[in-house]
């Protein structure tokens, strides 16, 4: 950044002293002298810049470098050579006699690195005094997933995700800034791509030229009432003047779960559920003969007419493939003139599920679901004359899913279950076998959804969206007006349509009930029938947006030390859901910075917005922020220090953002009145219209207001070998929506939730970075960890509940459940003191549960605070990474502690549902050995049968896991090809690349369940090895 | 050529002082932004459109009804009946297992009944109360003439009454007594949270009588088949007869709002006015007699069941898949107990037992046995044979024929699996509420729902029979009631000759047995037991189940203890719901 200013600085003083000569040479041209030069043009790594164009200032003489990176020219001895490539910083030398130059270009990439996309606008990093992180394309093209919300996971601090499912396309990261701060509503940040609200984890990572994440309030004032939870803007490339570059990038990837099943084998099962059965008290469902031959079938000792009576079947295999492959291909044109650049791309993304094809039906309807993506960029800028500049992006997107039948793989979404993982969890093994020998396939009447029958014959799902996302921009120039003023307005429309079609079919399963004659159909009760394939209806969404922008912007520069920016601009964004009234936003921002000397910043942010979710009066709010920053290098006092001290910067800020987004309620200052077309039946047929009271509205809603602080210190050391940033951060949210507590039952009317709430959110972010050359090899080294911790301060909790069940004072979203106070011993049962438990009978070997209320009872009312909450108050990560001639390095560890996670009964629990036992259920609770070797090594209590564990089964201090990971989250080794060999290839560039996401996990759940994963019942998380390359012509 | 510099930055800073000055001036003008964020039209009610059309102000109305509610499988799938003596639920999780039985009222299992109660019947008030307040304002159906108007205001405030004074009688029922609200409460009116609770659950009771009989006037007599179900006269009349009977019960008895002389009175007012068949009668049926105790359950009332007076019009179809038993696919669900049972006459009119109690159970021997009255003919080794025909219409037993095949609640047996935890624990699944096996088939789909009944006639002759005893002892009246229910399942041997009937003490506890024999799960035993003071006796009792052990017809039955139950003094009273507590100034039942 210095550079460049002192390249301004430079010019402003060449600049006269060129047109003085060249003034000269007009006139004494004819006596001119001129002179051979030659020179040789490199990049930053050494290798030879081919076809640059090098030209003498203010001349139209010029040439092109040669495949050796060398050119020769005859100039004027005192000229001044420009050199000008694309991808590259223009640079300039003066000649001054010599006969040769040498000049080394350095990459604009750098350049770019050092400006920083704001709210409504960009600002040179150091003038930057709001806590904003920045990821240019460089950084999100090293992870592997075209999943943009994946590929930033553990690369911009302060921000927090979560991946709760690796299912193709459905697969997107939840995304937290500095945590969560209201606990009403998602805490999802606002996510705007070029500038309008979108969403964008499908959009292309080779589109995206920068993710700027905008954390404190100074940041995100601008947005006022949407800016609350942080504001994420992505930017996707633009054109560049120079010749056409082609940029083809290939990936070809394969999946798998990161994660296999853990269910015991038939035999082990049958031994456990005896075990269980005997346990409560129940009857025998094996006999010893029996167990043998369940032994022996898992050894393979049957035929397989006896092991279709002893089956031991393990679903999971049965369904799912080891691996799933993916592949991503993109092309990229990028060029233009001085009058118009282009950036277009095209994209394609092939990605298969994990489900192994078994489908029965025709047209390739295969029994996997698959996901394809195919996009579509042309990114367009116009200078239209010298003061109107016309900016075009279209964008659009053709998505298709596809795959089986079952419930929520895209088809319901009120089904919180993935009905394949469901039936795998609870189907076991040793029941029946996947299909007889006579192609029955297997069931009982607790089991008649054999999920490959469903696979085979259930019917298929074909959803298909469209999406279409169109910008303009407009530019004017107003120097005429004053100099540094602009006007500039921004139109889009976007419009995308969902469309989702089903087929389905009913099919058979069969139970073997007479079992010494299974080659007889008549042997076997059928449930179920086989049907065609129906069409089982579609279901169909659009989405329509229109926003609007109009903006004066003023830039100006002051006696060389008074910089002085302005901002006024207006919007409003109308997003229309299907037939829905429009939801709509309205509103003003303004912004003010000022620096003096780049030593001294200031900086006022304010947004002034209407939310159509409030009452005329209640609807509008300011949200007004400060910030100031002091560059202290810049002093003069620190040049002795500037030996060591590259750069060190202090900036604060403080300021108030509004959030109105609350989980589905709008206009809740309306009343309503609510309408059954058959409310009530009298007689056979008279069915009454209803009307009833909906939830009595509140006039004075408003929005939830954030007050945050920041604090910010930037430093880097020895030009940049080390630097070091932290940010502090504390923010106070008020008036958050949350439900009346207080108002009691006995006024018989629901309430809409009111402005009530009040939490806190503080911590901090630290980012530690080293980077070196030695001889040929840079390396570096970058840590980053942030700390959030949050706090519910109130949420209208009555004053006289009970103190350990209050929410208050604790972090939002924080586990409750019974305190485990280990297993419960015979001395227990013997002293007939142990509570009552509602949860049903308890025997040694159960859980111990603390009597909270000590009521004599175990129930819901001894529930209180467990663990942490299920977001991680601490993230962090790790990079590495070197490079050496053409071959480069890097990992990123990711990792995150301080929370607490309950996966799901199947994932924890033995025999769930007339279900399974896994792996971890071997070390329960064993009633055969002592009661003091059981204390001592049992990691499970003991084992019930179905509902007869539920005493057990419950979120609890013992099932309640240590979510804390750590993540080999990203992994590449690359290879650039040396540009030599390059050249004979017709390429500028050719880079060659293997990575992995998600390799390693070090976690605390032996193997359970993945850390990140939303349950057991769900698609699991994938880890990836991607192959790929990328070419630039 | 600096001075000129300074001025132009003189004027910039002045323009930029300005610019934010107007974004100051900005937050208080809303207005000119026009009126883009402004609700657009939709077609959703307002307020206005309410009380301003007489169509509306009926859909209002008839949308209280939807506050009755039905019993049916209520409590986290369990029913009330299961929470006590009469039943037991197989689901682990069932709501009365879990809270009532083991005596944890406060559990989160049984809050669809301690904690829901409390919150559906006081929205029920509301909404009877806002009509209240508005009706008058409304205009009348221009498409009707003043007089009918006027008519359906009347008659709608009548209805509004009655409901809110069934409402409050089921709260306070449960709860004691419970502030009177008599309009629509303002929310953001703070005092709402200190509402007057009443001293003693008289005042209440009162109350709810005053309305009761106000309201009477205003309502219809009948009403067209299609409006079948509606609050007219005789559902009044029957209301008023239970709470009487209740007021005059021993558990009430020291208010001094009724006699048993009076609940007689009650009972008989409806029978002189509306029953023997004017219009309401028993519902009688040629040929098998447990079809006709069927019937009268679940036979539509525009069918021709001239038995229900008060129900819920429509209780979903296929509820009763939840309860059928596990051999049939079905989950088990309600499974009625031992004790139930037993407390079946012979189907000679003899009762099995030598002895019952005041809960009209039998009284047990020592080690879970029972003493046999010889002269019955009842056999302990044949359990099921020869018995009160209602019995066949209530239960579900090892041996029963249902859906074209037998019952095989056998250990082991298809409707008793090893390994189902929803198999029942008792040996029985209930049959009450299904119809006749000849039309029932699993996908059954009638055209309508079924009924849940709040009170038939059958209730009002045990009323009768109940009040008259206790006021005059026994006595033909007496019989004659109670025997027009053994009539109608072909029980026909007079009642009146039985020896051991003669004195008021047997009688009482014969009317006891019968009446909780006849209303088996229909909600009447809980609230029958705490009346009858006998509450503890009846609700901590172990539940029995049978064993059934053997093959062919060589069969061993063994009773065994299934499940103990807890029942405290305190549980007379239900507890207020812990929130309510913390939210306002209401002070805890006793004990609780």
């Amino acid at each position: 950044m210095k550079d460049k200013q002192k390249h301004t600085k430079n010019l402003r003083k060449i600049v006269p002293h060129v047109l003085l000569l060249t003034l000269c040479m007009l006139c004494t041209i004819v006596f001119a002298q001129t002179k051979a030069v030659t020179g040789i043009v490199k990049d930053a790594d050494g290798l030879p810049v081919i076809g640059a164009t090098v030209s003498e200032s203010g001349t139209n003489n010029a040439t092109v470098t040669d495949q050796s990176g060398q050119f020769s020219i005859n100039v004027n001895p005192n000229a001044v050579l420009v050199i000008r490539f694309i991808g590259y910083k223009e640079a300039q030398i003066s000649v001054r006699g010599s006969s040769s130059v040498s000049v080394v270009l350095k990459d604009s990439m750098e350049e770019l690195q050092e400006i920083i996309v704001v709210g409504y606008g960009v600002q040179k990093k150091e003038s930057v005094v709001g806590a904003i992180s920045q990821i240019s394309s460089k950084d999100l093209l090293k992870s592997s997933s075209p999943n943009l919300t994946q590929a930033i996971t553990g690369r911009l601090p302060g921000v927090i995700t979560s991946q709760p499912s690796g299912a193709p396309g459905a697969d997107d990261a939840q995304i937290f800034i500095r945590g969560r701060a209201s606990f009403a509503g998602d805490n999802q940040p606002l996510i705007l791509v070029d500038n309008i609200e979108r969403e964008f984890s499908q959009i292309s990572p080779d589109d995206v030229e920068s993710i700027s994440v905008l954390k404190d309030a100074s940041a995100t004032a601008v947005y006022g009432v949407r800016g609350a939870n942080g504001v994420i803007l992505i930017t996707t490339k633009r054109g560049r003047e120079g010749r056409a570059q082609v940029g083809v990038s290939v990936n070809y990837q394969t999946q798998s779960p990161t994660r296999g099943d853990t269910f015991l084998d038939s035999y082990n099962s049958v031994v456990l559920l005896e075990e269980a059965l005997k346990n409560d008290g129940l009857a025998s469902q094996f006999s010893a003969s029996d167990i043998e031959m369940y032994r022996k079938s898992v050894n393979g000792e049957l035929s397989p007419e006896q092991s279709q009576l002893y089956p031991n079947v393990n679903w999971y295999n049965s369904v799912l493939n080891n691996s799933a492959p993916a592949a991503r291909y993109n092309a990229t044109v990028r060029g233009g003139t001085k009058k118009m650049k282009y950036y277009t791309s095209l994209d394609y993304y092939d990605q298969a599920g994990l489900y192994k094809n078994v489908s029965t039906y025709e047209y390739d309807r295969s029994s996997n679901s698959k996901f394809k993506r195919y996009g579509f960029r042309a990114n367009l800028d116009f200078d239209l004359n010298k003061r109107l500049y016309l900016g075009i992006n279209f964008a659009t997107r053709f998505e298709e899913r596809t795959g089986p039948n079952i419930g929520n793989e895209n088809t319901t979404s009120d089904n919180p279950y993935n009905e394949l993982f469901y039936e795998v969890n609870h189907t076991p093994g040793w029941l029946f076998p996947i299909q007889y020998e006579n192609g029955f396939y297997g069931g009982n009447s607790q089991n008649q959804n054999n999920i490959v029958a469903r696979l085979a014959n259930g019917g298929f799902y074909q959803r298909t969206n469209t999406i279409n996302e169109t910008n303009f921009n407009v530019k004017h120039d107003l120097d005429f007006v004053t100099k540094g003023l602009l006007v500039r307005g921004q139109a889009s429309f976007d419009y995308n349509t969902y469309y989702n079609r089903r087929f389905q079919s009913g099919f058979a399963t069969y139970e073997l009930i007479n079992r010494s004659n299974p080659g007889d159909e008549s042997s076997y009760t059928r449930y179920n029938e086989d049907q065609e394939l129906t069409y089982a209806g579609n279901n169909q969404t659009t989405i329509m947006k229109v926003y609007l922008e109009a903006a004066l912007n003023y830039d100006r520069t002051f006696a060389d030390k008074h910089n002085v920016t302005g901002l006024l601009l207006y919007n409003q964004n109308d997003y229309r859901f299907e037939a829905d009234l429009a939801r709509r936003y309205q509103g003003l921002v303004g912004r003010v910075t000022y620096n003096y000397d780049t030593r001294y910043f200031a900086e006022f942010n304010a947004g002034y917005n209407g939310s159509e979710n409030f009452a005329e009066g209640r609807r509008f709010g300011f949200f007004p922020s400060l910030s100031a920053g002091w560059m202290l290098t810049n002093e003069s006092f620190m040049k002795e220090t500037s030996k060591w001290l590259t750069n060190l910067k202090l900036r604060a800020s403080y300021g108030e953002v509004g959030n109105d987004r609350y989980a589905g309620s709008r206009f809740l200052y309306v009343p309503t009145w609510i309408q059954l077309t058959n409310a009530y039946r009298f007689g056979q047929t008279n069915t009454k219209m209803g009307i009833y009271e909906g939830a009595y509205p509140n006039t004075l809603v408003t929005w939830e207001r954030a007050k945050k602080y920041n604090i910010g210190l930037e430093s880097s050391f020895y030009r940049g070998l080390f630097s070091f940033n932290i940010d502090v951060f504390k923010e106070n949210r008020d008036n958050i929506l949350t439900n009346y507590l207080s108002k009691p039952t006995w006024l018989g009317q629901a309430l809409v939730p009111g402005n009530l709430g009040i939490s806190t959110n503080k911590g901090y972010e630290l980012e530690l970075k080293h980077s070196h050359t030695v001889r040929n090899v840079n390396y570096f080294a970058n840590l980053s960890y942030t700390h959030a911790r949050n706090n519910i301060v109130d949420m209208d909790e009555p004053a006289g509940k009970t103190a350990y069940r209050k929410q208050e004072g604790h972090a939002i979203e924080q586990y409750f459940g019974l305190i485990s106070d280990g297993f419960v011993t015979s001395a227990d049962i013997a002293s007939g003191k142990l509570p009552t438990s509602t949860f049903g009978n308890v025997s040694v070997g159960d859980l111990k549960y603390r009597d909270q209320n000590e009521d004599g009872f175990i129930d819901e009312r001894d529930q209180t605070a467990i663990g942490y909450s299920n977001l991680p108050e601490n993230t962090f990560s790790v990079s590495l990474g070197a490079d050496w001639k053409g071959f480069a390095i890097s990992a990123m560890f990711q990792g995150v502690s301080n929370v607490s996670r309950y996966y799901d009964a199947e994932a924890m629990y033995a025999f769930v549902n007339g279900g399974k036992v896994k792996e971890h259920h071997l070390e329960r609770w064993n009633p055969a050995v002592s009661e003091s070797q059981n204390l001592a090594n049992a990691k499970y209590p003991l084992l019930h049968y179905d509902q007869n564990g539920s005493h057990n089964q419950r979120l609890n201090s013992f099932f309640l896991q240590n979510g804390a990971f750590v993540r080999l989250r990203n992994v590449e080794l690359s290879y650039s090809l040396p540009k030599d060999v390059v050249k004979k290839l017709l390429m500028s560039n050719l880079r060659l690349y293997v990575n992995g996401n998600n390799l390693v996990t070090w976690d605390k759940l032996d193997g359970k369940i993945d850390p990140e994963s939303s349950g057991s019942n769900n698609y699991p998380i994938v880890k990836a090895i991607n192959f790929g390359l990328n070419a630039q012509f | 050529m600096l001075n000129s510099k300074f001025k132009i930055m003189r004027k910039n800073i002045l323009f930029t002082l300005l610019l934010a000055a107007g974004m100051g001036l900005f937050s208080s003008c809303e207005k000119m932004f026009g009126d883009y964020l402004d609700k657009q039209p939709s077609n959703e009610l307002t307020e206005e459109q309410v009380f301003s059309s007489f169509t509306n102000l009926e859909a209002f109305h008839y949308d209280t009804y939807n506050f009755l509610r039905n019993g049916i499988a209520r409590i986290n799938n369990s029913w009330m009946d299961a929470a006590t003596d009469l039943a037991t639920t197989s689901f682990s999780s069932g709501g009365t297992r879990t809270s009532f039985n083991i005596g944890n009222y406060y559990a989160a299992s049984g809050a669809p009944e301690i904690r829901d109660t409390w919150e559906h019947y006081f929205r029920g008030i509301r909404k009877c109360n806002t009509l209240l307040q508005r009706i008058d304002a409304v205009p009348g159906d221009p498409g009707k003439t003043p007089e009918i108007n006027a008519a359906n205001v009347v008659r709608m405030k009548a209805e509004s009454r009655f409901l809110r004074a069934y409402f409050f009688w089921e709260l306070c029922l449960r709860y004691g007594a419970l502030p009177i609200i008599e309009e629509p409460l303002d929310p953001e009116n703070p005092t709402i949270n200190d509402l007057p609770r009443p001293s003693s659950e008289k005042e209440c009771f009162q109350y709810i009588l005053k309305e009761l009989e106000e309201s009477y006037a205003g309502l219809d007599v009948t009403v067209e088949n299609n409006d079948l179900g509606r609050i007219t006269k005789p559902v009044s009349l029957a209301l008023q007869s239970r709470i009487k009977l209740y007021l005059a019960s021993p558990r009430y008895s020291n208010l001094g709002l009724a006699t048993w002389q009076d609940a007689a009175n009650a009972a008989l007012l409806f029978i002189n006015n509306f029953g023997n068949g004017s219009p309401f009668k028993l519902v009688t049926e040629s040929g098998d007699p447990t079809t006709a105790y069927s019937r009268a359950l679940y036979q539509p009332s525009f069918d021709g069941n001239k038995e229900v007076i008060f129900w819920r019009n429509d209780a979903p179809n296929q509820w009763w898949i939840n309860e059928s038993p596990v051999g049939y696919g079905g989950g088990g669900g309600l499974s009625p107990s031992q004790n139930l049972v037993d407390m079946y006459d012979m189907a000679n009119g003899t009762s099995p037992f030598a002895s019952y109690d005041n809960t009209g159970a039998p009284v047990y021997t020592a080690g879970n046995g029972v003493s046999v009255n010889p002269a019955s003919g009842y056999d302990d080794q044949k359990p099921y044979e020869n018995r009160d025909p209602r019995f066949y219409g209530t239960i579900l037993y090892n041996g029963a024929i249902w859906w074209n095949r037998p019952i095989e609640t056998i250990v082991g047996g298809t409707d008793n699996p090893i390994g189902n935890a929803n198999a029942t624990p008792t040996g029985y699944y209930n049959k009450k509420y299904h119809s006749d096996q000849s039309d029932h088939s699993f996908n059954d789909v009638k055209p309508w729902n079924r009924n849940w009944i709040f009170i038939r006639y059958a209730e009002i002759l045990l009323n009768y029979a109940e009040a008259l005893n206790e006021a005059g002892g026994p006595g033909d009246e007496v019989f004659n009631a109670l025997q027009q229910l053994r009539d109608r399942v072909g029980m026909t041997a007079l009642l009146k000759n039985r020896a051991d009937l003669q004195d008021k003490d047997a009688l009482r506890k014969f009317i006891h047995k019968e009446r909780t024999v006849e209303l088996a799960f229909e909600d009447h035993r809980s609230w029958d037991v705490r009346r009858w003071n006998v509450a503890k006796e009846a609700l901590s009792r172990p539940i029995y189940g049978m064993v059934i052990t053997g093959s062919g017809s060589n069969l061993t039955y063994t009773r065994k203890v299934v499940q103990t139950r807890v029942f405290e003094d305190k549980m007379y009273l239900y507890p207020i719901p812990e929130e309510e507590i913390w939210k306002t100034g209401i002070k805890n039942n006793p004990e609780w």
